[in-house]
């Protein structure tokens, strides 16, 4: 699927995700066709406000990747928008349903958004 | 409903590390398989190969010129669909006999399920369909996957640690039965609880083990089978139903929309309701498919998985036996070939001191992105 926009909007400092044109239904990554509606080329692209919850998280104690040496977390996340991501966190003790915040590492390469309890610092 | 087909051979290797190429373990089981069928190789007219490198080079080297031909990928999901091909390329006359066969040598590969590679699937060792928006974050590996649906699981419905521990140990007690299982040493709850994370919350001793090994097995139709050595097992019926859009994230319902569909297409074309399963064999790659696939079959409510196993219900002499051969987390990860081996074995009452006493009905199920489910039985 073509997520280069959720790419090069984190390249930017924003969160790109997709919505149904059709039906609006969460559409990310985008699929050619819409699995809910049937609509073609569903993708309407949107910058999502950083707000949502944690799905599910889990913590790698292996090391599979060099470049991801455990321990560390894999989040889903569910943006307030609808769309889900796989993410990590700030903090893994983060609880399941609890409220998050992106933070997005425009520079790291490739561009991350990383996901910190609503709670540690921004709004109470 | 009348079962066209009924498999009447079947062949296992070794499992273990090998050394040795998918294609020859295939081969020997293929030969083992037709050996205990007591048929020849010139008499396969229709060949499904899974997970072998070469269908053309299998087939060439066994002397099999079928007249129906069909090479599976590799994922373990496939094991349902492919006995279900099989039993409908005999129902529908396209074939009189079938060898299905399969070969596995990911052990010797050195396959880590997580570490990168080729393919876009679990099995092919990246993850997802978009590894673009996993790879940032270090998701690699299908055990991760499983582990956020049992931490989702956790929060909706409490399962706890030691309720999900009872599939391991249960299923280590059935391989201490099982002479050919791989994973015989004693492992009580305790062991299990302080058994290292590989990605939390799962524990090394919620995931089945990398293998080599081959698996075949020879289906004809159910007239022919009665003249076979071996008492005929048909197969009274087979569904799938797939959850591939989204499949990059665990599903909200944990397969169990699919799983009910799959449960109750079964049970309705063989006329036998889930009450005359006396022995499931579920796909246990990682222990937590065992409660979803519980559940979504309807053999207890939604998030009741835990709790459902806790007290002996899936071991022997239980409710439910369960994975009688100590399944995938202790016989031997054989993507489900294993598995539909022991339900044979089963119902022809071949599985001595863990034989299911009179089993007539024996189920399988898969739950992963396509799910589906494959009932066996006794011939009547
Ligand atoms: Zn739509």
């Amino acid at each position: 699927m073509d997520v280069r926009e959720h790419l090069d909007g984190l390249r930017r400092g924003e969160l790109r995700v997709a919505l149904c044109r059709h039906c609006a239904a969460p559409s990310f990554p985008p699929p050619r066709t819409c699995p809910r509606c049937g609509g073609p080329d569903p993708a309407l692209w949107i910058t999502a406000s950083g707000r949502g919850h944690l799905w599910s998280v889990a913590e790698f104690h292996r090391t599979y990747l060099p470049e991801h040496p455990a321990p560390y977390p894999v989040a889903v996340v569910e943006l307030d928008e609808g769309p889900r991501l796989l993410s990590t966190l700030t903090d893994p003790r983060t609880p399941i349903g609890g409220a998050v915040i992106a933070e997005i590492d425009a520079d790291a390469e490739p561009p991350r958004v990383v996901f910190r309890p609503e709670s540690e610092g921004g709004a109470p | 409903m009348n079962a066209a087909a009924a498999v009447v051979g079947v062949g296992t290797t070794a499992y273990g590390a090998l050394g040795r190429t998918a294609d020859d373990l295939a081969g020997e089981a293929l030969r083992a398989a037709l050996g205990d069928a007591s048929l020849g190789a010139l008499e396969v007219d229709g060949l499904l190969t899974h997970r072998v490198d070469s269908y053309e080079r299998l087939a060439a080297e066994h002397g099999i010129d079928p007249r129906w031909t069909v090479a599976l990928p590799p994922e373990g999901r496939m094991t349902g669909p492919a006995l279900q091909l099989a039993a409908g390329a005999l129902r529908d006359g396209t074939c009189r006999t079938v060898a299905v066969v399969y070969g596995n040598d990911s052990r010797t590969r050195g396959a880590t399920y997580g570490a990168g590679g080729s393919g876009s699937t679990a099995a092919g060792e990246g993850y997802g369909t978009t590894p673009e928006l996993a790879a940032p974050y270090g998701m690699t590996s299908p055990g991760a996957f499983s582990a956020l649906m049992l931490a989702r699981h956790r929060h909706l419905h409490g399962t706890t640690d030691r309720q999900l521990g009872a599939v391991a140990t249960t299923f280590r007690r059935h391989a201490q039965l099982n002479p050919d299982a791989l994973r015989r040493t004693d492992m009580t709850l305790e062991d299990y609880l302080v058994a290292p994370p590989v990605v939390a919350p799962l524990r090394r001793l919620d995931y089945c083990q990398i293998n080599d090994g081959g698996v075949a097995l020879v289906l004809t139709t159910l007239d022919r089978a009665r003249d076979r050595p071996h008492p005929p097992v048909p197969v009274l019926a087979a569904a799938q139903r797939s959850r591939l859009t989204g499949s990059d994230l665990p599903p909200d319902d944990f397969w169990a929309g699919a799983l009910a569909e799959v449960g109750d297409a079964v049970t309705r074309a063989s006329g036998r309701g889930r009450d005359a399963v006396d022995a499931l064999m579920v796909y246990d790659n990682f222990s937590p498919n065992v409660l979803f696939t519980l559940e979504g079959l309807g053999w207890c409510g939604a998030g009741e998985g835990g709790a459902w196993v806790a007290d002996g219900r899936i071991a022997l002499g239980g409710e439910l036996p369960c994975n009688t051969s100590g399944g995938q987390l202790s016989e031997g990860y054989l993507q489900g070939w294993a598995l539909v081996v022991e339900a044979v074995r089963q119902l022809r009452g071949d599985c001595g001191a863990r034989q299911v006493p009179g089993a007539r009905t024996v189920q399988y199920a898969c739950a992963a992105p396509v799910v589906s489910s494959v009932l066996f039985g006794a011939d009547d």
